[in-house]
């Protein structure tokens, strides 16, 4: 029963504008919002929408959208959960598990059909997305090369985010980027596949057997992926060299200790949004040939090079996989979307002529699916609860602003509207960067010492000056006893351990009760009531000085 | 004080055997007086008794020497007394009359002493700074009274009494005002008048001009009445410069006006030809000076700006304030717990909260536990922590932590602090990956 009804409302705080209808679930529960009626909360409150996770079908994914904690992060403030059994049985969660924290076991079609919101990892299938008719979704969803899919979501005037839009210049952003964290595991597990195909020790090792040479690894791309891939090579011993078309990537790689190598070519490869774009032909020309240099003394290379949306260029060719030595190893992480490395076949480990294995893996992150699908899900909910809260500050009502940044960079349809890509803040302009001839300001070495010498000048002159004043001998004479005071002051000063500052106070203070001295050498010499009565006064005062910080320097614990 | 410092296992001290020379000396001394066969002795004990309060100073280079420098600090005051006594000749009367003033002064530092607990320590020595420039300011108006004829006396002399009544009044106006904030009694945030700068210029510049009148060696009754209004601009500016300074700046107003009754010491040593005086006051006056610049550099600012009264700091700024990058995220006790027991190396900074909480025992229980299961603890005392300088060693040593890091520039390693201060160093380490934990 579908109505157009609660159209206005929900328009109202929706600037997309565009025809909406109302799913029938919402609708029935929902109240009426008035658009002038400023003391509803805007967005639909959570106590009234359903979270469904499906369990994942595509071929060789073991991972989830949802574990038990995430789950319980969402049920907490007032979600309802509904997760497929067996969901989460390949990442080693049980039904059971999600039902301890307030999940409904479900099956596949009931979480498609009554589900507000579907928390998904891969894209859906054709009938999932039937199945979804017109409510959200939230997946990876690569809407560039899955026109088809995002085309269906339009007809069928469903609303979808994508988590493979997030904004990556975002700092707010880094809690819901899931690419970063599954690259992050992927670089780590790479490392591991390029191991278990290795013949020798990743570390050096010296025996009486014999000398056993590290491990030469080469990472082509510092990305996540790449960065994790040289931090986890490094750790099990090898030496490791990376190459990057980013040279501001050089500075993190050196961080690691791993070697950054440079390409003859000067060409900057940082595109916008942090992401690298295309280089010339000159620079790959250049390029290969110090690959090709590479290949031939390395024994493991690791390929992370992606561009968005595109093919992944060929990095390592035939010709150079033909020059590595036998026993090497190459994992391409790229192998998904064409692969780096030519041999490379997708999902497949193939060992050529020359005996270099070369691994095509593309569910690197699902061989280790506890973690990856603990952090995807932590992407993933984390992001969920931030739609609507982040920017309206209402707590726990689900609400689209599109002037939330994250929310809007990965919103692909909104009812049925296209909403993908979203208009980029004007990015600054990629200054170039001219090669500086240092115009560095001369070095004035002088300064130094035309300033030491004006101070020289300046005090010796003063000094001179205070003797030509000076009335008398007395005088004279204790100047000198307070110039040399000063000096040791300073010195003896100087040498106090910073943690007796404080004891320090307290001495000073002591002596400062001298001035009872000054007091009783009027007392001595008083002439009037006056002068005697001045006199009483800074003796007393400079006794109770001394005394009690006699006593306050000398505290014992109480 | 410095009895907290005293680890269980030290060894024995047995600093009463410096008794015996200490008693020796002042015998020795007293003897030689009385018989007035040597003239000259006066000046050697008072030679004597500066380096004996040099010697205070210099022994609080380390912990080990500590203890004794504070017996040759205290040994230097008792002789600096008796060989002023010696010196003086004083009649019968007047010399019962002091040592009466003196016992009396005595006991009545005794008992405040007893009731002071280690929080109350920045207050107790703000208060007692006051007592100097008081005492000192007495002194100066005192001997410009007792002179014979004030137009007769020289630049020097009137300079020196100018001086001494001056810098007393404002040490003794300013410390009471910071020993009101630091107690609570007055309002901790800075006293923000419409026409601070242009009352400050005014006062000061009344103060100027009084001094200029003393200067002329005008006849005593003109001069005290100058010498009257100095003395009153001056304590008012004291007071009214130190009232505009926020309660978070008195660390470095204790270590200045530390300094400023150094250099009235000075003056009075000028003043009555006392070189005691002149060197116990550039000592204090040098030692307030250092501390100070210690100070400011740890807090990245000028010393003129915190006098000035923040100038230049939130308070009177104006424009953008600096943007901080990054978030700051939430925390529980609970996830705090689990990281620390997660670390390997912890830092802990901690701040004037630890001392307003008392909770430096639970600290070091907490610090016991973590040190205990293997990991590595350390305390890191910012210079301007606390409300005084080194208070919070003292605080820390009370409750048993004897070992501190010096400050920021040890903090190089990948670490978890936890921080219950609401200052951070400026010159942390901008490359390194920190966690911070705020404690509010």
């Amino acid at each position: 029963m579908l109505r157009h009804v609660g159209r206005r409302s929900l328009l109202a705080s929706n600037p997309s504008g565009g025809s909406a209808v109302v799913p029938a679930r919402i609708l029935s529960t929902v109240r009426w919002f008035s658009s002038s009626d400023e003391s509803q909360p805007k967005g639909l409150p959570y106590s009234r929408l359903t979270v469904g996770i499906p369990k994942e079908n595509f071929p060789l994914e073991k991972r989830v959208a949802a574990t038990p904690e995430s789950v319980q992060r969402l049920v907490k403030p007032g979600f309802s959960v509904l997760v497929q059994d067996g969901a989460g049985s390949d990442s080693y969660f049980s039904n059971a598990d999600y039902e301890a924290v307030g999940a409904k076991i479900v099956t596949a079609d009931q979480v498609w059909k009554e589900s507000d919101i579907v928390l998904k990892l891969r894209p859906p299938t054709e009938q999932e997305v039937t199945s979804l008719e017109d409510r959200t979704l939230i997946s990876f969803l690569w809407p560039k090369q899955n026109e088809a899919l995002v085309q269906q979501l339009q007809d069928q005037k469903a609303t979808a985010f994508a988590m493979d839009c997030i904004p990556r210049t975002l700092s707010r952003g880094q809690t819901y980027d899931a690419l970063s964290s599954q690259a992050n595991i992927s670089g780590y597990r790479a490392v591991i596949e390029a191991s278990n195909e290795f013949g020798r020790f990743f570390a050096g090792q010296m025996t009486a057997a014999g000398k056993v040479p590290p491990a030469k690894v080469l990472v082509i791309g510092t990305g996540v992926a790449g960065l994790a891939a040289v931090q986890t090579a490094k750790n099990m011993g090898a030496v490791v060299r990376a190459f990057d078309v980013r040279p501001v990537t050089k500075e993190q790689v050196e961080a690691m200790g791993a070697h950054f190598l440079e390409v003859d070519f000067k060409e900057d490869g940082s595109g916008a949004g942090g992401y690298a774009k295309e280089m010339s032909k000159e620079w790959h020309a250049a390029a290969r040939a110090m690959l090709t240099k590479q290949c031939e003394e390395v024994d493991i290379v690791i390929t992370t090079a992606l561009i968005p949306g595109r093919q992944a260029p060929i990095m390592v060719t035939k010709e150079m996989v033909a020059k590595m030595k036998s026993g090497s190893v190459t994992v391409d992480l790229a192998a998904e979307t064409g692969g780096n490395v030519e041999t490379t076949v997708k999902d497949q480990k193939i060992i050529t002529p020359n005996g270099v294995t070369c691994l095509g893996y593309t569910d690197l992150p699902s061989r280790l699916p506890t973690t990856s699908s603990s952090l995807y899900a932590n992407n993933i909910s984390k992001f969920l609860l931030s739609v609507g809260p982040q920017t309206t500050k209402v707590v726990e009502h689900f609400y689209i602003d599109h002037g939330d940044e994250a929310v809007r960079g990965m919103l692909v349809v909104e009812k049925g509207q296209m909403m993908y890509p979203a208009p980029l803040p004007t990015p600054p302009p990629v200054v170039e960067k001219k090669e500086e001839t240092a115009v560095q300001a001369p070095i004035d070495y002088k300064a130094p010492y035309v300033a030491g010498a004006k101070n020289a000048a300046l005090l010796s002159t003063s000094i001179l000056a205070i003797g030509a004043v000076a009335p008398n001998a007395a005088f004279s004479s204790m100047f000198t006893t307070f110039a040399l005071s000063n000096i040791i002051g300073v010195q003896v000063v100087l040498g106090v351990s910073h943690s007796l500052h404080s004891p320090l106070m307290a001495v000073t203070n002591a002596i400062s009760g001298t001035t009872a001295l000054g007091g009783m050498h009027l007392l001595a010499h008083s002439t009037s009531p006056m002068v005697t009565f001045l006199g009483a006064t800074a003796t007393t005062l400079s006794a109770v000085n001394i005394v009690g910080t006699y006593y306050d320097c000398n505290r014992t614990q109480s | 004080m410095l009895d907290m410092f005293k680890r269980p296992d030290d060894p024995p001290e047995y600093y009463h055997y410096y008794g015996a020379p200490a008693a020796g000396a002042i015998g020795l001394y007293g003897v030689g007086s009385l018989t007035g066969k040597f003239p000259e002795m006066d000046a050697a004990a008072a030679t004597l008794a500066g380096l004996l309060c040099i010697g205070g100073i210099g022994g609080l280079a380390s912990q080990k020497t500590a203890r004794l420098g504070a017996v040759s600090g205290q040994t230097g005051v008792a002789l600096g007394v008796v060989s002023t006594m010696g010196h003086l000749h004083p009649s019968f009367g007047s010399a019962a009359a002091m040592t009466g003033l003196l016992g009396l002064g005595g006991l009545g530092g005794q008992q405040i002493a007893q009731r002071v607990d280690p929080t109350s320590l920045p207050q107790t020595v703000a208060a007692f700074h006051s007592l100097v420039g008081l005492a000192a300011s007495a002194a100066a108006v005192g001997d410009y009274l007792n002179v014979a004829d004030t137009t007769k006396l020289d630049g020097v002399h009137l300079a020196s009494i100018y001086l001494a009544s001056v810098i007393g009044s404002v040490t003794f106006t300013g410390s009471l005002v910071a020993f009101g904030k630091l107690d609570g009694r007055l309002a901790s945030a800075p006293l923000k008048l419409d026409y601070r700068d242009k009352l400050n210029a005014g006062l000061g510049a009344a103060t100027l001009g009084a001094g200029a009148v003393v200067m002329g060696a005008p006849e005593v009754g003109v001069g005290m009445t100058a010498l009257t209004s100095a003395l009153t601009s001056s304590g008012i500016l004291g007071w009214h410069m130190t009232a505009s300074i926020g309660g978070a700046d008195m660390p470095v107003v204790i270590t200045v006006l530390n300094s400023y009754s150094g250099w009235a010491l000075c003056a009075e040593g000028f003043m009555l030809d006392m070189p005691i005086l002149t060197t116990v006051g550039a000592l204090i006056g040098c030692s307030g000076a250092a501390l100070t610049k210690i100070m400011c550099d740890a807090m990245n600012r000028d010393i003129i700006s915190v006098i000035l009264g923040g100038y230049g700091t939130k308070a009177t700024g104006g424009g953008q304030a600096m943007q901080f990058e990054g978030e700051s995220t939430l925390t529980s006790v609970d996830e705090t717990v689990k990281l620390l027991t997660e670390a390997e190396s912890i830092i802990c900074v901690p701040g004037y909260g630890l001392a307003v909480a008392h909770a430096q025992y639970p600290l070091k229980d907490m610090a016991d536990t973590l040190i205990k299961s293997g990991k590595k603890f350390r305390f890191a005392i910012h210079p301007v922590a606390g409300r005084m300088p080194g208070q919070l060693n003292v605080l820390l040593a009370e409750a048993g932590v004897y070992v501190h890091t010096a400050c920021c520039d040890d903090l190089n390693q990948f670490l978890s602090v936890c921080h219950s201060q609401n200052r951070l160093c400026p010159s942390l380490h901008p490359n390194f990956f920190i966690q911070l934990f705020s404690l509010f």
